[in-house]
């Protein structure tokens, strides 16, 4: 007891002198650390695609490019068309479809949030049964077919404009965290329904929306199981992430990426720099929204969690 | 109100599965309709026939250049022999889920392969997904001549007893592979200057000179060997330089291998005889000694660090051509891999030639015992379809029979007239260049093959010309037409032939052919699972033990157990009977 009321007064004596104790050094480090592993990966992933090749095949740990920087492999996935026009398609298919997310999802958990409107629970209900039972590959396939999505760009885009998970964060949302107050005055002020959405409660949930769309963003950017399994062999539709995979998988693409070089008068490129350059570039884009989106992503993350 | 709402929601639900039901059933009538329908067609040239889209699927090609595609003169050729509009279809991952997904939805190609399982052709012939093209070809033998007399050899027909029980049925093309040179793992090539730095240029002959070799060349700063596996668990290559040679097999029996992978025969002679053995190498002593000099060469770098981490064959070309590996073992399935080999130095290094490189030889142990590759030298590689929901069969088949004429295959294996070949009397002469910017825009631009990137599986899994309009159809394949040394000229010319003149010099020594039956042996179905397990568990402690992270020692033995436990044992028995069965049926 007397040990503890010590080891007590000491800890409070470090903190008022120093303003800080063991247990925040451990902290510090301990999450210095973790990020540390969780940053090297990408760090040597960047690193590797701007090493001259001599260098990056003596291995060990790598922390700089040694032996200069090597833009070549950059160069040599730009001079791609399929590289191009992929990049192309998953910037469209990202912007339209996470726009086609957030308002389809959006306006039907608005809806569904009024549990006094008629039908309004059925349509919970239903919507929320096919997170828990989906119909599978092929009944999906034959309803893909008969609506003439198949090879075509909609089926990356359309399927995915009704998303459960954030359909039911979205509903919370609206539901608890909106002051029903704010609606009432909106159509005092003469809104009607459809105004009060758009003109009030919308603009007031850019944080869920940022967050929300963030999400749906990146895995619009990063799908391409759309593209494999219901176009695959429509090369002016392929969105980069399957590009990505297929120089990771696929021999034939690697290929005709180093011969395209070689065509172009370089250097018989490696295939593992080549593979590392293009992961950086898929990685960039989406990297790139994360700032912008930042001031509202804490807010945002907290959406629903708590009931009021 | 919640007890009605109950209700409409299960009416609802038995509704929509009614329906759904419903139009599957409409769907399979319309479509077998339109078949008994164009089975009618009366015109009597293809020219006259309708013009229809047919979709060929062929694994791993690329069609990512529409360009290129659409200025290909082959496809053109072929689609105004047979009247038709192709459509090409190809991919690597996800591919066989979705032709699986297609072929249940009845939205597959109207021309697809598979990798030629038996079990897989019973399936769809069971389900009827796929047509039974003999009953069309035979239906009409003056529109399919070569089909008709390719359906009905009785090599064929016993292919068909031996899938479906009936030998008048045939539910696909069989496309046989037989290769004009044996193929096997475990030749390395050399950097000839390394080799000479290092080891006076003399090539090794056994296992212990090639490890001293790799060692030596460690010492002078270099990366001593790259197996030609990107992985630490493909041991092809690794088995066929240093196992084979010291009488053992490290590898493992998988579903997607050989039978007899991972055995040794204990009497060679006896092989085709009642007496014949063969003995699982997997976890034995002799394995164990092999992977203990394996994890010396991985730990000193005698082994490129780079197998089990880089990703495939082409970081070995690239560590082989700057100059910091003294040796590759490319695989040595063919010249046209050391071709391949020597296309990537090339490409390197401008200035290089043929010397540059060194072909080795395969492997004797210390008592000039050879490395022993037991092979078949044909069997079934793929099997092509054509799907029950395909509305014209007979139109596939018109391709698929001009396909297996002489100016289909000249068109896959030489080309066009005048722009990748020109006549000089008898003689062809190749223009190899002009081919490869055809195969270019399909994603293979290497100037070692001189074929069509489609349809060259289809008859010979070995992708090889062949004459099947004036031959038997069990000849043909067996007897495919290399056309390499035909167009092949100047160093590549020399390249392929040093390396057929280099396997030529031993290869007495290392090919054991087997008996036919080989092929056709077969383990019951319930052994998959166990080969998946073996093959795991093989992978798990081999690349901890290569790795470093398992002491060979202890480990062994805790191997062995597991490896005995999940079935090793048992799989001997059963491996040696299903060899006996096959060798009474059909031996």
């Amino acid at each position: 007891m007397e040990r503890t009321a010590a080891a007590g007064r000491y800890r409070r004596g470090m903190r008022q002198r120093f303003g800080f104790n063991f247990y925040d050094v451990f902290v510090t480090l301990f999450c210095i650390t973790f990020a540390l592993v969780c940053f090297y990966p990408m760090w040597y992933v960047f690193v590797a695609s701007i090493t001259p090749y001599e260098e990056f095949v003596k291995g060990g740990l790598m922390l700089w490019p040694s032996g200069g920087v090597d833009l070549q492999y950059y160069g040599t996935i730009f001079r791609n068309s399929s590289f191009v026009t992929s990049l192309w398609i998953s910037a469209t298919k990202t912007v339209v479809g996470t726009l086609l997310s957030l308002i389809v999802t959006s306006t039907m958990a608005y809806a569904v949030s009024k549990i006094h409107v008629p039908g309004m629970k059925t349509l919970n209900v239903l919507a929320v049964f096919t997170m828990f039972f989906a119909g599978g590959l092929i009944p999906t396939y034959i309803l893909y077919l008969n609506m003439g999505l198949i090879r075509s760009y909609w089926v990356m885009v359309l399927p995915y404009g009704f998303n459960v998970t954030y359909f039911i964060i979205m509903r919370n949302y609206f539901s608890y965290s909106m002051p029903k107050d704010l609606e009432d005055a909106a159509r005092i002020d003469g809104c009607n329904e459809i105004g009060v959405f758009f003109r009030v409660l919308l603009p007031l949930s850019k944080p869920m929306l940022a967050a929300v769309g963030l999400f749906i963003a990146v895995g619009f950017w990063n799908d391409y199981y759309s593209y494999m399994m219901y176009i695959a062999n429509k090369p002016t539709l392929q969105p980069f992430a399957w590009v990505l995979r297929r120089v990771l998988t696929d021999s034939s693409m690697m290929s005709q990426m180093r011969t395209g070089a070689l065509d172009l008068g370089a250097q018989l490129p490696p295939p593992m720099a080549l593979r590392m350059a293009t992961i950086i570039c898929a990685m960039l884009p989406i990297m790139c929204v994360y700032p912008f989106l930042q001031k509202h992503f804490a807010k945002g993350m907290l959406i629903g969690a708590v009931k009021e | 109100m919640t007890h009605k709402l109950k209700r409409a929601l299960a009416l609802a639900m038995c509704l929509a599965m009614a329906v759904t039901m419903l139009s599957g059933c409409t769907g399979g009538a319309s479509s077998s309709a339109a078949a008994s329908g164009s089975a009618q067609a009366e015109p009597t040239t293809n020219a006259e026939r309708e013009t229809v889209n047919i979709r060929f699927s062929q694994y791993a090609n690329s069609t990512d250049d529409p360009k290129g595609m659409a200025n290909d003169p082959i496809k053109k050729a072929i689609e105004e022999a047979v009247n038709v509009t192709l459509e090409y279809d190809t991919g690597v991952e996800g591919y066989d889920d979705r032709l699986q997904t297609e072929l249940a939805v009845g939205n597959a190609p109207d021309l697809f392969p598979t990798w030629g399982e038996a079990s897989k052709l019973r399936q769809f012939a069971e389900e009827e997904a796929v047509y039974n093209i003999a009953e069309i070809i035979n239906a009409q033998p003056e529109r399919y001549p070569i089909l008709h007399k390719i359906i009905n050899t009785d090599e064929y027909k016993m292919y068909n007893q031996m899938y479906t029980g009936d030998e008048n049925a045939a539910y696909a093309i069989y496309s046989f592979s037989a290769r004009a040179y044996p193929a096997f793992s475990g030749v390395p090539a050399y950097n000839t200057a390394i080799l000479e730095e290092v080891n006076d240029g003399q090539v090794p002959a056994t296992v212990s000179e090639f490890v001293e070799f790799t060692q030596k060349a460690v010492d002078a700063g270099y990366s001593g060997w790259w197996p030609y596996n990107a992985k630490l668990t493909n041991w092809a290559e690794i088995d066929g330089t240093l196992a084979g040679p010291q009488g053992t097999s490290l590898r493992t029996p998988a579903t997607y291998d050989w039978l007899w992978t991972g055995f040794v025969p204990d009497d060679v002679s006896k092989i085709g005889t009642d007496e014949e053995h063969w003995t699982l190498m997997t976890v034995s002593d002799e394995s164990k000694e092999v992977m203990k000099t394996l994890t010396e060469m991985y730990a000193s770098n005698a082994i490129h660090n780079g197998v089990g981490t880089l990703v495939d064959e082409d970081d070995g070309y690239a560590a082989f051509n700057n100059e910091t590996l003294a040796s590759y073992g490319y695989g040595y399935g063919y010249y046209t891999q050391f071709k391949k080999l020597y296309d990537s130095w090339m490409s390197a290094h401008p200035d290089g030639s043929l010397d540059d490189l060194t072909l080795g030889t395969a492997l004797t142990d210390d008592e000039g015992n050879w490395l022993r590759v037991y092979d078949v030298p044909s069997y079934v590689g793929a099997h092509y379809f054509i799907p029950t929901s395909c509305e014209y069969p007979d139109r596939v088949l018109d391709l698929v029979e001009f396909l297996a004429s002489n100016e289909g295959q000249n068109l896959l294996f030489r080309g066009i007239e005048g722009l990748t070949y020109t006549m000089n009397g008898d003689e062809v002469v190749y223009n190899i260049d002009e081919f490869v910017n055809i195969n270019k825009a399909y994603g293979y631009p290497n100037p070692d093959r001189c074929r069509y990137m489609w349809f060259s599986y289809l008859f010979c899994a070995s992708e090889m010309m062949l004459d099947l309009e004036n031959n038997d159809w069990w000849d043909a394949v067996t007897t495919p037409y290399d056309n390499t040394l035909d167009w092949a000229e100047g160093e590549a010319r020399e390249c392929y032939q040093y390396a057929i003149d280099t396997v030529e010099s031993f290869i007495d020594n290392v090919y054991v052919e087997l008996p036919s039956y080989y092929g056709l042996a077969a383990l019951d179905a319930e052994w998959a699972d166990i080969q998946t397990n073996l093959v795991e568990i093989s992978n798990r402690y081999l690349s901890q033990m290569l790795g470093g992270q398992l002491d060979i020692d202890t480990g062994w033995e805790q191997y062995r157990a597991e490896y005995e436990a999940a079935g090793g044992l048992e799989l001997e028995t059963a491996v040696n009977d299903a060899i006996a069965l096959a060798r009474e049926t059909y031996g």
